[in-house]
């Protein structure tokens, strides 16, 4: 029974990281500050020329071609939107592009599908909101566990604007330990989703700690990641 | 047929291949990308506006209706002009035509082949790099001149050729609609005054793409009395147009290796807004007399 049980921890643990990570990856967008950012960039897009261009750069993003008047030049820059490969958006904005650049208008489409997306996103966010609470009162208090920890990482993502993956060794050890423990039953099932919750809770807010840090002191930590000391 | 701002000949400022002394007669005054032009805009030199264009083309239409009626215009000639009376349903001034995405691209294709199939009209033989000028002129003109254009014409514009020739169309739009009398020749000044390499290389890779610009450019041409393009490609394209354009002067070039022509028109060849590297000059050459002979 303990093998087996040992079994079913190891693979339900190891199965639950990336399920909650493609959980988080696809709520995310949903968060107030990517609906805002989201808006920005049509406005943005709105109010740049009409005779912009955009093209997309394999491993280098989105790129912007414009007509600087002043100078009477034509210029290539990166766009400097910062677009996050793990949102689930992401495809809006890398696909289909051919290799001539396309017009402005072209762009504005694409930012209009991410923002609707985004909307559709934060109204999945708020439905999971209001389903955790549900089972909070009405199945087990241990699913209110869940809820603190999607507010803590949406909170988190709204101030720093960055996403988390999980997927350290430690995080790992803990899904899988976590699932051996309340496998055992009875008072270990709360011992161990609040244990789990808690472990976890505590990553995302050292990881907010540390990436506030790294804000402030952008160059140290670029060194810190220059030497291998800093992920 | 000297503008007035023509410089002095023995003035530092004259553009080596603005003249020659060989032995073709007449004297070319091309207009360079120096920010000058020697020549003038005039009756049938004159880039058409969007009514001309549409006259211009339902002659050419009728045309070859005519030549179909009387079993003439091969197994693709209905098609062809399907195509030509498709670009003259788009480039109606009328509201629904507005509406059509490809109207800017159909306003292009319609005054390059205007400016090509009426070169014949042209009082001297011009030089290669004159024939790229007029074709951006020729090409945009109707587009100024255009009373309505679609919501993102300018975005289109822009992808097809370049964002500094789009607003430059852009403000030569708006001149034109303040000042009713602005005329092509202050376009072509703006234009003759930047480098517009880009826009041509976008363009002719444009109209040398088959699955886009190269179906109606071909239909346009053969409808329009000229040689179809052959293949593929912005080189094939360039040559096709140099070719036609200036083609009395490119044999007598390229068939007499002592003459003063060819070094003149090798010199604007190499001067082409064109990256070097893209077009080999006795590439060329060959592709020019290859379609000359042909």
């Amino acid at each position: 029974m303990t093998w087996t049980n040992l079994l079913i921890a190891v693979v339900a643990g190891l199965l639950m990281i990336p399920l909650c990570n493609g959980f988080l990856i696809f709520l995310s967008p949903g968060n107030p500050r990517s609906v805002a950012v989201a808006a920005a960039r049509l406005k943005a897009l709105r109010s740049a020329s009409p005779t912009m261009l955009f093209r997309w750069r394999k491993g280098m993003g989105l790129h912007v071609i414009f007509y600087d008047e002043k100078a009477d030049e034509e210029r290539e820059m990166p766009s400097a939107w910062n677009l996050d490969p793990y949102s689930s958006t992401y495809w809006v904005w890398a696909i289909g592009w051919g290799d001539e650049p396309l017009p402005k208008f072209a762009a504005e489409r694409r930012a209009r599908l991410d923002l609707v997306l985004r909307v559709l996103c934060c109204l999945f966010q708020i439905g999971t909101v209001i389903a955790l609470v549900y089972l909070a009162f009405a199945w087990t208090w241990l699913w209110a566990v869940a809820l603190a920890f999607l507010l803590v990482h949406e909170l988190m993502f709204m101030r720093v604007g960055r996403h988390l993956l999980f997927a350290r060794r430690a995080h790992f050890i803990a899904s899988c330990a976590g699932v051996f423990v309340f496998l055992q039953g009875g008072p270990w099932e709360a011992v161990a989703v609040c244990a789990v919750g808690g472990f976890f809770i505590v990553v995302v807010i050292a990881s907010w700690a540390q990436l506030r840090n790294e804000e402030r002191s952008p160059e140290l930590y670029a060194q810190l990641r220059r030497y291998g000391m800093w992920p | 047929m000297a503008s007035d701002d023509r410089p002095d000949e023995d003035s530092g400022d004259v553009q080596f291949h603005n003249r020659f002394d060989g032995p073709v007669d007449a004297v070319v005054q091309a207009g360079t990308f120096n920010g000058r032009i020697d020549f003038h805009f005039q009756a049938e030199r004159a880039p058409l506006d969007l009514y001309a264009l549409r006259l211009w083309i339902d002659r050419i239409a009728r045309d070859h209706r005519l030549r179909l009626d009387r079993g003439g215009g091969g197994p693709e000639g209905p098609g062809r002009l399907a195509d030509v009376e498709a670009v003259l349903g788009g480039i109606n001034d009328s509201p629904k035509a507005r509406t059509r995405q490809d109207m800017v691209p159909r306003l292009i294709i319609g005054g390059v082949v205007a400016y090509l199939g009426r070169a014949g009209h042209a009082p001297r033989t011009p030089l290669p790099e004159q024939v790229l000028l007029d074709l951006i002129v020729f090409g945009m003109w109707p587009i100024v001149t255009a009373r309505k254009l679609p919501e993102h014409w300018q975005g289109q514009l822009s992808m097809l050729t370049s964002p500094r020739l789009a607003a430059l169309v852009a403000r030569a739009r708006e001149a034109h609609r303040s000042d009713g009398e602005a005329a092509a020749e202050d376009f072509a000044r703006r234009v003759a005054d930047r480098d517009f390499a880009p826009a041509m290389i976008n363009l002719f890779d444009y109209l040398g793409d088959p699955r886009r610009g190269g179906a109606l450019l071909a239909s346009m041409a053969v409808v329009g009395g000229l040689e179809q393009p052959s293949g593929r490609g912005a080189r094939k394209v360039l040559t096709w147009v140099v070719g036609i354009a200036g083609g009395a002067a490119v044999v007598e070039a390229v068939l007499d290796p002592d003459s003063r022509l060819r070094g003149l028109i090798e010199a604007a060849i190499a001067d082409l807004p064109v990256d070097p590297f893209v077009l080999d000059l006795s590439e060329l050459f060959a592709d020019i007399m290859e379609g000359l002979e042909g």
